[in-house]
């Protein structure tokens, strides 16, 4: 019973692992690029997680919610849309986040010659 | 003549296509840039009085986009909050704008177009958080203002920097644990209108998954508002920026934050869970431990920026206290106790005042580095016998931040400790004890650097002769100066509009 649960719900573990994946990236690597990565992982878990959100359930299992003049009689079940639009919008947030993070790297890399934080830390020390 | 109703939305419509105007303006003519981007925050700042004048004549603004009522809809809701808010955040961004004229040219050279573009956007995120009803909307506008303030930060190169990465990293993690609570919230009731969900939660207050969106909502908003534990990007990011966008990072930003965090939780969970507590104990936390971080700092704007993490400790004191007093007379459907309203007036009045003395001291502290090329107290000694105008509004500001009587600062912290006496004699207990003895003790403490930056400026010597800054930025520090001076000595109309401001925000509870 519970083990059923448990591989039922699958989404929602994997995004738990995501975001504990994304979060030791973005704190403990060094390398300012490895950050960023860790960033994309996290937000991206968070996607998968509201994604989840918009399943139906286990029977009848929707499907992708685009209606059309021809198909709507037919009686499909769609699954939820209203996340998927809230996950389009937040993946352009997330795409401008990387966007400025990596124009601050190259702005870094340009000055300090390195994308090790911690060589970084270094020069501005001397300087 | 457009109906006040639709104010709201064109305040944040018209930033944003003044943005892009400016982008395309600077390519043309680089000196235009200033002067839309000026044009811009004041018509923003003309029809936000208006609709804070509607809001308090006639009641509160509900615009709904498009015409689609909620809860499918997106929903604009202005109550006394909102618009109180909104004034001080345009007055402020339209001040720091005018300082920014002259020292743009000094601390950011060449990028003219870019600089007041992302400004606008900045703004536009700022406003478009205070203003909006619906929540995802609210996380929008929150990573929009963050973005821009990245790239703001970011802007002078050097040192600035990885103080803006850690910033944005931080930042990031912040928002990102707010989608999460939204995301937990829609799961259970399928709603992301504010005034829909506190509609619709009160019978699943016990369900695990609220109150792990309400974990999720503190420790979000508390990165964006920078209370103790997570307020290790300030330090570095303030002092980086150029210093206009430092004036609007510690004045209003940070401010923002505190906002976005009470709209939720007062709102949307009960007192029960405690919120004020947790308000109030790191609130505590976040005074003494900037405090004494404060103390030991060389650094003029690396002392101001934990002076900013000190006062946002007062601001979360005040409302956690105004949350604690009512989770313990809890009485609902009546009017909340009056030392729960006092102290959400203090914290409310604490934004306004704060926010004008930071704004004031940092953009001062921006007309010293333009001058002497320093930031280093120890280099500055009696500067402000040299900059006449700059080191006595400097001073003006730095004693309305200390709370001393005919300045402004003096009656914002008057209240919040005068709301935890009267509490006291009411509800009394260790908590609120505890709250008074640290409250006290933390004001008088905090007298002992800023008085120590005020003797650097004005008494001491040692300093390399100097001349007195440009027009705009001496006369945005006079302003500030003089609204300092003037709302302290007539206070009674701005306490008025604090107490009508918390009353929206108190009165659903």
């Amino acid at each position: 019973m519970i083990i059923e649960e448990f591989l039922a719900k699958y989404n929602y573990w994997v995004a738990i692992i995501l975001i504990l994946i994304g979060l030791y990236a973005m704190i403990a690597k060094d390398n300012l690029i490895k950050k960023i990565i860790g960033l994309s992982i996290f937000q991206t878990a968070i996607f998968l997680f509201y994604i989840s959100l918009a399943d139906i359930g286990p029977l009848p299992r929707g499907t992708a919610p685009i209606v059309s003049e021809e198909i709507i009689h037919m009686g499909y079940v769609y699954v939820n849309p209203l996340p998927h639009v809230l996950i389009l919008t937040a993946i352009v947030v997330a795409v401008a986040t990387t966007a400025v993070a990596l124009g601050l790297v190259i702005r870094m890399y340009e000055e300090y010659g390195t994308i090790e934080e911690s060589e970084i830390i270094e020069k501005e020390r001397k300087l | 003549m457009l109906s006040v109703e639709h104010f709201p939305v064109l305040i944040i419509a018209l930033s944003m296509v003044s943005s892009f105007t400016i982008l395309v303006a600077g390519w043309i003519n680089k000196k235009a840039c200033w002067f839309i981007c000026t044009a811009t925050i004041f018509v923003q700042l003309v029809m936000a009085i208006f609709t804070l004048n509607h809001v308090v004549t006639e009641g509160t603004i509900h615009y709904w986009l498009g015409g689609w009522m909620p809860p499918w809809g997106i929903e604009y809701l202005v109550d006394g909050l909102n618009a109180y808010i909104l004034v001080i955040l345009l007055f402020l961004g339209l001040l720091c704008v005018i300082h920014s004229k002259s020292s743009i040219e000094l601390e950011v050279p060449g990028k003219n177009a870019a600089f007041y573009s992302v400004y606008q956007l900045f703004i536009t995120g700022l406003c478009g958080v205070i203003v909006t009803g619906d929540i995802f909307n609210l996380y929008v506008f929150l990573e929009i203002l963050s973005l821009a303030a990245y790239a703001l930060v970011g802007s002078k190169g050097k040192l600035a920097l990885r103080a803006s990465f850690t910033y944005l990293v931080m930042g990031s993690i912040g928002a990102c644990f707010f989608l999460l609570g939204i995301g937990f919230l829609y799961s259970v009731t399928g709603s992301l209108n504010i005034h829909d969900l506190s509609l619709l939660l009160p019978p699943l207050y016990g369900n695990r998954v609220v109150q792990a969106a309400f974990i999720f909502f503190i420790i979000g908003m508390g990165i964006k508002m920078a209370i103790f534990p997570l307020h290790t990007w300030l330090p570095e990011a303030h002092p980086a920026a150029p210093s206009p966008i430092s004036a609007m990072l510690s004045g209003i930003m940070i401010m923002v934050g505190f906002y976005a965090l009470i709209r939720v939780l007062f709102t949307l969970f009960p007192s029960y869970y405690n919120y004020g507590l947790i308000l109030l104990t790191f609130g505590l936390l976040s005074m003494t431990a900037a405090n004494f971080l404060a103390y030991f700092q060389n650094d003029l704007k690396r002392l101001l920026a934990y002076s900013s993490i000190v006062n946002m400790g007062i601001i979360a004191t005040g409302a956690g206290v105004a949350a604690y007093i009512i989770s313990m007379t809890a009485e609902p459907l009546k009017a909340p106790p009056e030392a729960a309203s006092l102290a959400m007036t203090g914290a409310l009045l604490h934004i306004l005042s704060h926010g004008l003395g930071k704004a004031m001291v940092f953009l001062g502290s921006g007309n010293i580095h333009s001058s002497i090329h320093t930031r280093e107290l120890s280099k500055m000694g009696g500067i402000g016998r040299d900059m006449p105008f700059t080191g006595y509004s400097m001073s003006v500001g730095l004693l309305s931040l200390l709370g001393l009587p005919p300045l402004i600062g003096f009656w914002s912290k008057f209240l919040i400790i005068m709301s935890v006496a009267l509490a006291l004699r009411d509800v009394g207990g260790m908590v609120l004890t505890a709250t008074f003895i640290l409250l006290l003790f933390n004001v008088i403490y905090a007298a002992a650097y800023y008085l120590r930056v005020t003797k650097v400026l004005m008494i001491e010597s040692g300093a390399v002769r100097t001349h007195e800054s440009p027009f705009p930025m001496v006369f945005s520090v006079v302003v500030f100066a003089l609204i300092c001076l003037i709302g302290g000595l007539f206070p009674i109309s701005l306490i008025r509009l604090a107490g009508f401001a918390a009353s929206a925000i108190l009165g659903g509870v």
